[in-house]
């Protein structure tokens, strides 16, 4: 004779996040991740608009420069920061390099990380956007 | 034992690169391209539309590519399983479809856009 056979399902709540701090900030630390994508598309609607000439191009801008565009940048910008340190310190958990068969220190591969991070910020700013 | 899935380790190994990318480059550029400009830090003159032009030579034409790919890859990659998390992996099928298919489109209008960019 067959047997039954029951499989547990496990169905947790749409809000489990919100009940723990650390879970919550997981939340946060994987939306940044969004607000990524979210500019990868504001990018991609300037590259576009730029296909397009300067009339749609300086439409997109004048949205982009208002005072609500300037607010979204905002927000979209300290995301974006959460999201490069978040995986700087992600990566050196993962991937710890090591020195003479020792592990090097998290702080120290961390602090090591943005500061390359910062130069190649640096770089970018200056030989690609032309700044100064 | 089971085959290692080679298509699953590619998206996640694609994934790991575009979260790097998206690190390194998204702030400078959301600085230099949106907020400077628009606090009066920089000049618009700065993002005007001949200005664009002028740095869109073909190197910075593949960075930019590489970055908008790279970015709206690794953040609809993680929003997918966001949306696994609040609930919705009955609908996985679907909502891996419609990840997938917004990151190939974009990725096309990025590789059209940048080949119709006029030259500088």
């Amino acid at each position: 004779m067959d047997k039954e056979v029951r499989s547990y399902e496990y169905k947790p709540s749409k809000t489990w996040w919100l009940g723990n701090r650390r879970y919550a900030l997981y939340m946060v630390r994987e939306l940044s991740g969004f607000a990524v994508a979210v500019y990868g598309f504001i990018f991609l609607a300037q590259l576009f608009t730029l296909s397009q000439g300067p009339l749609a191009y300086d439409a997109l801008l004048g949205v982009l420069l208002s005072p609500a565009g300037i607010l979204l940048s905002t927000i979209l910008l300290v995301f974006a920061i959460f999201h490069s340190l978040t995986w700087f310190d992600l990566t050196a958990k993962v991937q710890p390099p090591s020195m003479k068969g020792k592990p090097v220190p998290r702080k120290i591969v961390v602090t090591g990380t943005i500061i390359i991070w910062l130069f190649i910020s640096y770089f970018v700013a200056v030989f690609i956007f032309r700044v100064g | 034992m089971a085959e290692p899935d080679k298509l699953e380790a590619v998206l996640w190994l694609t994934f790991t690169l575009g979260g790097f990318i998206a690190a390194l480059f998204i702030p400078v550029i959301i600085v230099i391209n949106n907020l400077a400009p628009g606090i009066g830090a920089l000049s618009q003159e700065i993002v005007s539309y001949d200005s664009m032009l002028a740095r869109l030579g073909p190197l910075a034409r593949i960075f930019f590519l590489i970055v908008v790919v790279a970015s709206i890859y690794h953040g609809m990659h993680r929003f997918k399983f966001v949306l696994f998390d609040i609930g919705l992996l009955k609908f996985k099928t679907p909502i891996y479809v419609l990840t997938y298919a917004i990151i190939v489109i974009s990725a096309m209008i990025a590789i059209y856009s940048l080949i119709l960019i006029p030259n500088p």
